[in-house]
């Protein structure tokens, strides 16, 4: 018995070494160095093939430098380019990554990769044949951003430069993932795997570009819009009016019906899709001074609570009901009046610039693009029992009737660090008389108790 | 048999449990998607309650035999005959149960971790658990039980957790998904997945007190409904219907999808850990009983012996299939749709019988 027993465990130790060998050592044993990861993916419609995909490659010994992130640390850096950027002309996604293999020594393996870049062309002509072989793929992360572009991928990916971060991985995860700027969506792709198959809501992808300028006056040439202002949120990737070493630029929202791209919508329309989805992080608003003097007022608006919308159906149209429940703080006030101590007429200002540009922005959803991206349709889903009465009720083909009520409720909460400013000359605007303006707002210098 | 061999209710009921819950992991949320739509977690709360009732059914006959095997309750009643045929109805049941699950455990990991290895040597490494395991006895097998269980299960929680901010309540809606009549009627033939309770009908000689393993049941079926209708509703928050339908490894997937930050990423390492170390387990058990059932059947003294040429034999079953597509055919379709008919409608025949036998004066001859 005692034998037995000694037997049994000399076997369990042999067995535990030769799986331990195995298991690590044979067929699935893949060295690190051996291996090429990239971190980005261009889908362009090809030349000489269906497809052109553009790998953007990390070149960890460039990487190594700094930087802390994902893959950084250690190397101490080789210097050169951080990527590097192949082009094929392929079949399809794999066929590619296997021309690919030919031509770099090490094997590819999609496990890093962060981004995938489609073009403009090809999102039109329809790109949910690529995304569900990625999503099948074990390799592909489902948390991939997916970014469509103006400019060919390939070209795009060459031109992208993460200047203030030596690791291209982290760069992306930062400027995409990022919840300081609203001015483009959160787009990964198990989020538009998932839409382009629901009725109840349509896939989005972030709106990137190439900015072309090189100097100062190119932004010159772009023409001036006299003495008032421009909404920043008013552009798109691409024409916005920067000079930069950084290149790419990250603005507005590529629109889908069902895998096909059908518009695009600017930052600021992008806020707006935010603040419907309830993915509105925050951002600064410049609203227009009540005094129609062509000064602003800037304020970080935040979303306080989710929105809520309710979908009713009357005489066959949908009455699509969103209530948002915003609070915003004082950033920047140009004119000489007391807003701090008066803000409801600059609330009331906000929440008409608010209502006006969410209807606006869901009115161009369903009447020019006919696609619900805000997902709507999930608010409507609850009054059908079953799926098959839900189907056939066929939902995409009532948003385009839809009617918009936008409800907004606006409060502003703090001053910044400043509650009252001093200052005589603040812009050109005639000074308001302590009680002459409506609602009793009262001039800087007046010294009145709050 | 050696049953001098004891252990507690809590080991039981932990043996138990990973052997019902398994299945959460490999497939039963995309089951219950592909049944019911988007109301799988409602499939799942009657099939559990199902489950329940005929658990407490097939008990109500078990008074007369407290402390008694199925096997030994067949025999009480049928003599030899029945207790060779029950043995082999469920030695057998065990034993496919065995050999699908292993086929499918080894296509799971070969298709998200061992891409390249053949399946027979994915399976290999499951093979020498398993054997290492019948030999150990059931003693090694329930101990370890008691340790993995709890491991497992605080690893599907933190899944659960984790993917919590990825949930979308609206995508429980249309609240009867495709309809009553699909939760009600697939919602009885899936109490088939319940069906590894026939294992608690082999372990009262096992158990420190015999008139313990009623309860065992009714924990073990409380604790997976739960984790089976939790399971199923947190797939559906996050996976919309009819996407909830294309997931090969529902949980794998899920898990993929959980990024706390940029720091707590790739989740599904967690996964693939707490499920080998489940799948090991079941495997071990499911093996172990139904060698030893077919035994104890066979009129065997020694099931150890029997350990390694059933585990040749279950390798070879274990190919039978010819893709991984037949193995899903065979565990949606057979398995998980006549497994009640086993645990549920047998074994209650069983115990009718044994009880007419025993009445007719017949009954106790056997023991």
């Amino acid at each position: 018995m005692k034998r037995t027993v000694v037997y049994l465990r000399i076997g369990c130790c042999l067995l535990l070494l030769i799986m331990s060998l195995a298991l690590s050592g044979c067929y699935d044993q893949r060295e690190i160095d051996e291996m090429a990861y990239p971190l980005a993916v261009g889908l362009d419609v090809g030349r000489a093939n269906i497809l052109r995909m553009t790998l953007q490659l990390a070149a960890p010994l460039s990487i190594g430098g700094g930087g802390g992130g994902e893959s950084g640390g250690g190397g101490g850096g080789a210097g050169g380019k951080p990527v590097s950027v192949i082009t094929v002309d392929t079949p399809s996604i794999y066929s590619g990554l296997n021309m690919v293999n030919n031509v770099i020594s090490k094997e590819i393996n999609m496990s890093h990769a962060k981004v995938i870049v489609i073009s403009r062309k090809l999102a039109e002509k329809g790109i949910s044949k690529y995304i569900q072989a990625m999503m099948r793929g074990r390799e592909f992360r489902p948390d991939m951003f997916i970014v469509v572009t103006d400019d060919p991928p390939d070209v795009y990916l060459r031109e992208v430069s993460s200047v203030l971060e030596s690791n291209p991985a982290k760069y992306y995860e930062l400027l995409l993932g990022k919840d300081y700027s609203s001015y483009y969506p959160e787009a990964r792709i198990a989020d538009f795997h998932h839409a382009i198959e629901r009725l109840d809501i349509e896939p989005t992808a972030v709106l990137s570009g190439i900015n072309p300028k090189e100097s100062v006056e190119e932004i010159d040439m772009m023409g001036k819009t006299g003495e008032h202002y421009l909404d920043e949120g008013r552009y798109e990737a691409g024409n916005v009016p920067a000079v930069s070493e950084l290149k790419n630029v990250a603005m507005g929202t590529a629109v889908f019906r069902g895998g096909k791209m059908v518009g695009t919508l600017n930052g600021i329309e992008s806020v707006c899709f935010q603040m419907v989805t309830g993915r509105y992080n925050h951002s600064y608003w410049t609203i227009p001074d009540i005094t129609g003097s062509g000064n602003v007022i800037v304020m970080n608006v935040v979303q306080r609570k989710r929105p809520k919308t309710t979908v009713e159906m009357k005489d066959g149209k949908p009455y699509i009901t969103v209530r948002l429940d915003l609070e915003g703080d004082y950033t920047s006030i140009q004119s000489t009046l007391e807003h701090e101590k008066y803000p409801e007429a600059i609330e009331n200002k906000t929440i008409e610039v608010i209502r006006e540009n969410v209807t606006t922005f869901l009115r161009r959803t369903a009447e020019e693009f006919d696609s619900d991206i805000c997902g709507l349709g999930r608010f409507m889903k609850g009054k059908f029992l079953t799926w098959d009465e839900w189907e056939k009720f066929d939902w995409p083909s009532h948003y385009r009737n839809s009617e918009f009520n936008v409800e907004v409720k606006f409060k502003i909460r703090r001053t910044g660090l400043i509650i009252r400013l001093m200052m005589p000359e603040l812009s050109a605007a005639p000074r308001v008389a302590s009680g002459s303006v409506k609602g009793g707002w009262l001039c800087r210098y007046s010294h009145g108790p709050w | 048999m050696d049953k001098r061999i004891r252990f507690g209710r809590w080991e039981a009921i932990m043996l138990i449990t990973n052997l019902i819950c398994t299945k959460v992991f490999l497939y039963f949320n995309r089951m219950t998607a592909e049944d019911t739509g988007n109301a799988g977690w409602m499939m799942a709360a009657f099939t559990s309650a199902m489950a329940l009732l005929f658990y407490f059914l097939v008990m109500s006959l078990y008074g007369k035999f407290e402390g008694m095997d199925i096997l030994d309750i067949a025999e009480a009643g049928g003599g030899k005959v029945l207790r060779t045929i029950t043995g082999f109805v469920l030695g057998g049941a065990l034993f496919v149960l065995a050999a699908i699950t292993m086929r499918k455990f080894s296509e799971d990991i070969k298709t998200i971790s061992l891409p390249t290895s053949p399946l027979s040597y994915v399976m290999g490494f499951f093979m020498a658990g398993v054997i290492i395991a019948g030999l150990l006895g059931v003693e090694s097998i329930v101990r370890h039980n008691a340790i993995v269980t709890p491991i497992a299960t605080a690893g599907y929680i933190v899944i659960l957790l984790g993917i919590m901010p990825n949930i979308d309540v609206t995508n429980l809606l249309p609240i009867l998904g495709t309809g009553l009549k699909d939760i009600l009627m697939k919602g009885f033939y899936r109490t088939s997945v319940f069906a590894e309770l026939l294992v608690l009908f082999m372990l009262p000689p096992f158990l420190e007190n015999p008139g313990d393993a009623r309860k065992v049941g009714y924990v073990a079926i409380t604790a997976s409904s739960f984790f089976f209708v939790t399971g199923s509703l947190v797939y559906t928050l996050v996976f919309p219907y009819p996407t909830s339908m294309e997931p090969f490894l529902p949980v794998f997937n899920m898990a993929r999808l959980i990024g706390l930050g940029r720091f707590f990423q790739r989740i599904e390492s967690l996964f693939v850990f707490i499920w080998v170390m489940s799948a090991l387990v079941y495997l071990s058990t499911v093996f172990y009983f139904g060698v030893y059932t077919v035994s104890k059947a066979a009129g065997l003294k020694y099931a150890r012996p029997m350990m390694i040429p059933f585990a040749i034999i279950l390798f070879s079953a274990a190919f039978l299939p010819v893709d991984l597509l037949s193995v899903i055919k065979i565990e949606s379709e057979i398995i998980n749709t006549w497994g009640w008919a086993v645990t549920f409608a047998f074994i209650g025949l069983v115990m009718i019988a044994a009880g007419a036998g025993k009445r007719a004066g017949r009954g106790t001859k056997g023991r």
